[in-house]
């Protein structure tokens, strides 16, 4: 396997100061933020223009309205680009906050997904739930988890579900029977 | 240990060399370096008695924190199996969770030569414990507090910081 040439042969008098974890390879760091929660990870990106992307190619992808109203990603004071919409909260705005998350993502697999639907004042419309479950279909997830979405809108989940993969678990399997 | 699937032809313990980036030599038993899948997937193209893997990128300070990681996983192993066996009591995995706790309990600069040699190595525990050990270190800090951590300077052309 290569190695960066950064990283490794240092002597120890002069690596004390270095900035190592920004030049271990972008796989390993990527490797990293998979055993963060989802708003460590994200707030990465922020650290520095070498941090900036990593979070875009998570293969484990956990969303959780309760904590996203509650905490708000954007708790950090974000003021730029691709971030400000971090800090929005209300209704529509955590469905946002995923779909930005997913067209940004770099297209590299997908093992866990995850979303916790679980505000119950702003439920999340079936479309946007649809989507995110092609989504992670589409770049192959092993492990799909949809929690407690709102049936009030009648419609019928995708059936990319059914035809694709295995579920190991689903907390809005009623719903998903319909 | 016996081997209880055919101990009649058990043969004598082998071992292998290998050899760090700094050309120190480490006899090592050949299970024991088959704990890296790299060197397990090369192993049996080599001739028997040629059994030397060159290690270009790990250092003879950190190889010797691996071996030493690799021998208590090998040995681990078999008190458990055993243990298993003999339907005996053991508390085996949780004593190697602590001691696996307490070995990747170092500095930072030795944690990144571990990590980065376990990923050369493809070692896969000892690489998702070393990576288990980075994340809490940035689990739950503020930018500006990994940033100190790590030695991270912020040379994002945008301040992320500045007010509006």
């Amino acid at each position: 396997m290569e190695m960066e040439s950064t990283g490794f042969d240092h002597h120890k008098c002069i690596r004390m100061e270095m900035d190592r974890i920004s030049n271990l390879p972008e796989p390993i760091r990527s490797h990293i933020l998979d055993f963060l929660p989802m708003e460590d990870a994200f707030r990465t990106s922020i650290l520095s223009r070498q941090w900036r992307y990593v979070c875009f190619s998570l293969s484990n992808l956990t969303f959780d309205q309760h904590s996203f109203m509650q905490k708000n990603y954007g708790d950090f004071d974000l003021n730029f680009d691709q971030f400000s919409f971090m800090q929005k909260k209300n209704s529509g705005e955590y469905a946002d906050f995923v779909n930005r998350i997913l067209s940004h993502h770099d297209g590299s697999a997908i093992i866990n997904f995850e979303v916790n639907n679980n505000d119950y004042i702003y439920p999340v419309f079936v479309p946007d739930v649809n989507a995110w479950i092609s989504y992670a279909v589409n770049h192959n997830v092993q492990k799909l988890r949809i929690h407690g979405v709102s049936t009030k809108y009648g419609a019928e989940l995708s059936g990319d579900l059914f035809t694709c993969i295995s579920l190991t678990s689903a907390g809005g399997i009623e719903w998903l029977k319909k | 240990m016996k081997d209880s699937f055919n101990p009649s032809i058990e043969p004598p313990k082998k071992t292998v060399t290998l050899v760090s980036s700094d050309g120190y030599d480490f006899e090592v038993e050949e299970e024991v370096a088959l704990e890296s899948q790299v060197i397990k997937d090369g192993f049996e193209d080599k001739a028997v008695d040629d059994r030397e893997y060159l290690l270009f990128n790990v250092h003879s300070d950190t190889l010797e924190l691996i071996i030493k990681y690799c021998e208590k996983h090998v040995s681990s192993r078999k008190s458990i199996s055993a243990a298993a066996a003999s339907s005996s009591s053991s508390n085996g995995e949780e004593a190697l969770k602590e001691w696996d706790e307490h070995f990747i309990s170092v500095d930072t600069n030795t944690l990144y030569d571990i990590l980065m040699a376990a990923d050369y190595l493809n070692i896969k525990s000892l690489l998702d414990l070393a990576i288990q050990k980075v994340a809490d270190t940035i689990h739950g800090r503020s930018p500006e507090q990994i940033r100190k951590k790590f030695n991270i300077e912020n040379d994002s052309i945008i301040d992320p910081w500045a007010s509006e």
